[in-house]
């Protein structure tokens, strides 16, 4: 049983918690923002970027009170038979008010809802689309089975009521890569890794459109919890050979050329060589985290607290390396 | 030595034996059942304790005097019973004696039947629980409710379940509410009339807080009334089929938008029921959240003693004790009718007293709740000045309520501003059941002095998932002792005597015509202390610490005495800088007999 | 004190950066002992648990706010099982001993250090319940309790959870075994830095005993204890410490490390400069 310590301190409880907890709990409480936060509404409004090919874009800013966690892009392609869908956002309220604005733009059913990685910003809207059409990579469909509850715990503390409701819905389809014709458009999917253990990228080779999900984030400091640096690093080489007219990031702008993958690859890059270096110089980790980011990142979003955060998930495995640890 | 039972002389406990008698002789008939007339006379048929309180007017009383003050130096332990298993935990019942049984719940969900003079195991029930149980304040169960030939008791996963008292088997078993919600039960089920009344638990968690009302024989219901203001009472017609019974309350007219949808007010202690002005007194839990800036509003029943008539199912009176709570200050703890001659009239008053969480002591007419006084009964109370006795609310102190964490100038980390107020959440007096002595006239109240320090944060409603809204560090208020048992004498208002506690007193109390006092200590003892002056007489170290209440019974011409034993419960959980003072204690779960030794 | 700080230049050379500020145990990050030196008066970390820390740790000895002595600490514990925290208190001159503690947490004591012959700045990283002040206090040969700290805010239940290790049997293969390195030229002197196989138990998890390293010697060749350290069951499971040393310290020989935990196991190993 789920006994006494997790039962009745469960409200003490916020097992994996620190996988997400962002340093500055309401950082942009203060700022004015379109969204009304009072009637919970996010103002949707999909911006198509292709011929049925659609993008919500998200914050650049960490989860908050006054964003509702809507901080991640998430999008849908209109097939000539139904709507495939890319991530469903951050809580109950975001995938509800995402059907509705899919359906503002045509009344083809949902038939394919994929959660690219299992990061709460990208699935806790599944309970909003018909649960025969989530679909997952297994190792996806593993880590939101895992730490799915732990996750939603969090996003509650830090987003509060706009997760009214929210649920953990588990996506029972489980997808490969592959390319096939899906609601009448020509799909692939690519099962790379690096941001998590699976993230899933989708190709809509007709546009040219890349949905790259979190191995690309533009103008935004790169998240690392549940990071394999040089998978990520060869993840987004692979990318980079393709031939795409359009990127998708998971967090930041859509853009036309391979800027925000370079752009990702240099900060994993630097990120990777200065923890390494600061361990190989005898620092402690609390020093570690007070190095300064290097000039040319500075100016992407929240990378100071997403530096620290770094430090701790990726500190440790370069500390035992330079200590000769197992 | 050997002192006859003196209680015998009573008329009414003369009836009452040649009941016994009679079922005796027909022993290898059949067992005897438990009927309505052996429950309403619970506190005067000394050969029995079929309800939770030693009588449904939760007195704790019994009229045996066999162990008394000069006695009770010879009380001896008869025999004592493992409820083994690899779990322990808290250990919290009332045992129940029918018929030369004992039936007894143990922590997690369990109940046993025992030979009442032996200790020899006769069946056992354990209840499956599921993975999702939360339980806010341990695994632990209060007792069972005896009626006809069947023993009921309530389970963490918020299911009653009845079985034949004889042979343990499940005869029906009945859903409370939803454990994966955050609902649960630990109280022990009362009878009135046939009934089986229980609340349900679950105030951490944003529950709605309910008293039901089932038929004791089958489980069907009876009728339901919500707790929170704005939710609907029914009644069930033949079919089972829901009658709406008018709404509790008004909706909206003390709690703010749609908090009173997730309110708390839990009634998770037992009810009680007074056969002579036919009403049932429960009292009700902390508004959920404990954030109390969300709610503002008397946020109505929470934290309160509410009278329902049993036949109807509607509330008669309320009285509440800590309108708009913002320090988790429960008003469940027991409402229990006694009566005095009001010193200035001379006039006989039907009243009830109630030692609340908050610190006070209310007295209060019965019959319509009208409040009689109101006083301390710990040395220390910072969240109000008083109680006003013309309007019943309480004089509160504005700088004792924790601070509003959406106020300006509040941190990033949105937490309100630290407030130091005594009792701490865990209460002046908790779960354990107080006693009354109609003799002495006197309560014998198992009081803690302990403060917190308590602040409020955001928080959302989360469905199973706690929701308090509020930190705290509970403090002791004295190096020397938490707990102070005290007789409180309910007319004058003040404290008779007190004997001191080390570790928070935890387990319930009874007194008896001998005049003894009975309480059990986390330390680990069972005390017999003089009901007249506090003198302590006796005590017997059970082997883990007790936080149940003790009974008394005849039987064969001896009083026993019985208590459960097993440290646990909220304390060792929640405990803050308290916990130093318990966690030398063990676990345990066993059940003591006691009768005086024969030289 | 010594100014200079190597190991920033290290990391700032190598990575072709600039590097202005000075760094090791001296707070380029968050410091917040924000009290003018020497104020023996209000908490500055406002923390509604100092009087009882006050009571607990210091009793009538005398107390100060002394920003001479550093804590960084991360403003938010992105995992509160491991909050790093970098004691610097060798502005102080001559440190008798130093305790880390961290007002609410279930166990707030979490680390006592004497360094006997060796500058009075250290690194650990310890779990932490909820957001709490985490301080150090360093006691002068006058019996002055000097107080530094920070407030760290986190999710919490760091020391009800259950080790990661503990599910696993790789403590029982591997317990106490040290991973340690010698940097000349770091810190106040040489650093020494380790890391212990151990889980490090708090006995607040259900069902797990405390079970947590208890004391800890760092010697010189010749056999001098340098640093001698008592730690606690908030210290982080497999934990990692930095002690810096008086400069030159490898040239006497190998330095031992020695230590014991609760359950009587030893630890013995020795670094290499
Ligand atoms: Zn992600």
């Amino acid at each position: 049983m789920k006994r006494l310590g997790s039962t009745a301190r469960s409200w003490r409880y916020v097992l994996l918690a620190f996988m997400l907890a962002p340093l500055l709990l309401a950082l942009a409480l203060d700022r004015a923002h379109a969204r009304d936060s009072a009637a919970f509404d996010y103002g949707l409004v999909p911006r198509q970027i292709a011929d049925g090919v659609y993008v919500l874009e998200g914050r650049k800013e960490d989860f908050s009170t006054a964003n509702g966690g809507d901080i991640a892009n998430t999008g849908f392609i209109v097939g000539t038979a139904g709507v495939i869908v890319i991530d469903t956002g951050s809580s109950r309220r975001y995938g509800e008010q995402m059907r509705v604005a899919i359906a503002r733009i045509t009344p083809l059913p949902v038939v394919l809802t994929i959660n690219t990685h299992h990061h709460p910003d990208h699935f806790l809207g599944n309970q909003a689309f018909p649960p025969d059409t989530l679909a997952a990579l297994p190792a996806t469909i593993a880590g939101i089975e895992a730490e799915g509850g732990a996750f939603n715990d969090n996003l509650y503390r830090l987003v509060g009521d706009w997760m009214r409701d929210t649920e953990v819905v588990v996506p029972r389809r489980r997808l490969a890569a592959g390319r096939q014709l899906v609601a009448g458009r020509d799909i692939e999917l690519l099962a790379l890794g690096g941001h998590t253990a699976a993230d899933l990228v989708v190709i809509d080779h007709v546009s040219g459109t890349v949905f790259a999900a979190d191995l690309v984030f533009n103008g935004r400091a790169p998240t690392t919890p549940h990071a394999d640096i040089p998978r990520w690093m060869e993840a987004i080489a692979q990318l980079e050979r393709l031939p795409a007219r359009r990127w998708v990031p998971g967090h930041g702008a859509v853009h036309e050329d391979t800027e925000p993958l370079r752009q990702t690859r240099a900060y994993l890059d630097w990120l990777s060589r200065t923890l390494q270096a600061a361990a190989e110089s005898g620092l402690d980790m609390a020093e570690a985290m007070t190095l300064p980011v290097a000039a040319e990142f500075r100016t992407l979003a929240l990378v100071e607290h997403e530096y620290r955060r770094s430090v701790v998930h990726l500190f440790p495995a370069a500390e035992r390396a330079a200590l000769g640890s197992r | 030595m050997h002192t006859p039972l003196r209680s015998a002389r009573r008329p009414r406990l003369l009836a009452s034996f040649a009941a016994t008698a009679f079922a005796l002789a027909a022993l290898n008939a059949q067992a005897k059942g438990v009927s309505d007339d052996d429950i309403v006379n619970d506190a005067t048929i000394t050969t029995q304790v079929v309800t939770h309180g030693l009588g449904t007017k939760g007195q704790r009383y019994s009229p045996l005097d066999q162990v008394n003050i000069e006695t009770v130096k010879n009380l001896v332990p008869v025999w004592s019973f493992s409820f083994g298993g690899e779990k322990q935990r808290g250990q919290q019942s009332q045992p129940l004696i029918h018929d030369g049984k004992m039936y007894v719940t143990a922590s997690y969900s369990r109940i046993f039947a025992l030979d009442a003079t032996t200790g020899q195991k006769l069946w056992k029930y354990e209840h499956r629980l599921p993975d999702g149980i939360m339980p806010c304040c341990d695994v632990i169960n209060r007792g069972a409710a005896l009626y006809d030939d069947l023993v009921i008791f309530g389970t963490l996963d918020a299911q009653l379940v009845a079985l034949n008292k004889d042979t343990g088997k499940v005869v029906w078993r009945q859903k409370i509410e939803d454990y994966k919600a955050g609902y649960s039960f630990t109280a022990a089920p009362q009878i009135v009339k046939g009934m089986v009344i229980t609340g349900n638990s679950g105030g951490e968690f944003g529950i709605v807080g309910r008293v039901d009302a089932r038929d004791a024989k089958t489980g069907k219901l009876i009728w339901t009334r919500p707790t929170v203001e704005g939710h609907m009472g029914y009644t069930y017609d033949a079919e089972g089929k829901p009658v709406d019974n008018g709404i509790s309350g008004t909706t909206n007219a003390t709690w703010p938008g749609d908090l009173w949808k997730t309110g708390g007010a839990a009634p998770w202690q037992a009810a009680y029921y007074d056969p002579d002005v036919d009403l049932i007194y429960i009292g009700t839990g902390n508004p959920a959240p404990w954030n109390s800036w969300l709610r503002p509003g008397d946020n109505l029943y929470s934290s309160s003693t509410i009278a329902i008539d049993p036949d109807t199912g509607k509330i008669v009176w309320h009285y509440q004790s800590t309108p708009h709570d913002g320090w988790d200050f429960d008003g469940v703890n027991e409402f229990i009718s006694f009566e005095y001659n009001d010193p200035a009239t001379g006039k006989l008053v039907k009243a009830g007293g109630k030692a609340d969480r908050n610190g006070f002591f209310f007295v209060n007419d019965r019959t319509d709740g009208k409040l009689l006084n109101a006083f301390p009964f710990v040395n220390r109370i910072d969240w109000a000045k008083g109680i006003d006795l013309k309007t019943g609310r309480p004089i509160y102190d504005e700088e004792k309520r924790p601070g509003n964490p959406f106020a300006e100038g509040v941190g990033e980390d949105k937490k309100g501003k630290v407030v130091f107020n005594a009792p701490s959440f865990l209460g002046g007096k908790n779960q354990m059941p107080m006693a009354f002595s109609p003799k002495t006239g006197y309560f014998y109240v198992p009081a803690n002095e302990w403060g917190m320090d308590i602040w409020n944060e955001p928080i959302s409603y989360k469905r199973g998932a706690a929701y308090l809204g509020a930190g705290f560090t509970i403090k002791p208020l004295h190096e020397d002792f938490i707990g102070a048992m005290r007789a409180v004498d309910p007319v004058s208002g003040k404290i008779v005597w007190e004997v001191k506690n080390n570790a928070p007193l935890w387990g319930g109390v009874m007194t008896t015509g001998g005049d003894l006092v009975f309480y059990g200590t986390p330390e680990g003892y069972l005390k017999a202390i003089d009901a007249r002056n506090g003198k302590e007489l006796w005590q017997f170290q059970t082997g883990s610490g007790v936080i149940a209440p003790p009974v008394t019974w005849e039987q064969d011409g001896e009083q026993y005495v019985a208590v459960v034993s097993g440290w646990g419960g909220a304390v060792p959980l929640w405990g803050g800088d308290v916990a130093k003072r318990v966690n030398m204690l063990e676990q345990g779960g066993s059940v003591w007999v006691f009768k005086l030794h024969k030289s | 004190m010594k100014p200079a700080h190597p190991a920033r230049r290290t990391v700032c050379a190598a990575l072709g950066l600039a590097c202005a500020a000075a760094l090791p145990f001296v707070a380029a990050g968050r410091v917040l002992a924000a009290a003018p030196a020497l104020q023996p008066g209000a908490d500055p970390l406002d923390s509604s648990r100092w009087d009882d820390m006050r009571r607990a740790f210091f009793a009538d000895a005398p107390v100060v706010f002394d920003d001479r002595i550093a804590v960084t600490a991360p403003f938010s514990a992105e995992d509160p099982l491991n909050v790093p925290v970098a004691i610097d208190a060798t502005a102080l001159g001559a440190v008798r001993e130093v305790l880390v503690f961290a007002d609410f947490n279930p166990i707030v004591k979490a680390l006592r250090v004497e360094p006997l012959a060796a500058p009075a700045a250290f690194g650990l990283r310890l779990k932490l319940q909820q957001s709490s002040p985490v301080r150090a206090a360093a006691r002068t040969a006058d019996g002055t309790w000097h107080l530094g700290g920070a407030w760290v805010r986190t999710s919490g239940g760091g020391c009800t959870l259950p080790s990661l290790g503990s599910g696993s049997a790789e403590w029982q293969q591997r317990l106490n075994e040290v991973g340690a390195r010698l940097w000349p030229g770091v810190g106040h002197g040489d650093r020494l830095r380790l890391r212990i196989v151990h889980p490090m138990d708090t006995g607040l998890a259900p069902g797990i005993p405390a079970f947590h390293i208890e004391t800890l010697e760092i010697a010189d060749g010749a056999g001098r204890v340098l640093v001698r350290a008592e730690a606690f069951e908030p210290v982080s499971e497999n934990p990692v410490f930095s002690f810096d040393l008086p400069a030159g310290i490898g040239a006497a020989g190998p330095l031992r490390i020695r230590g014991r935990d609760n359950n009587g196991n030893l630890i013995d190993a020795e670094v290499r400069p």
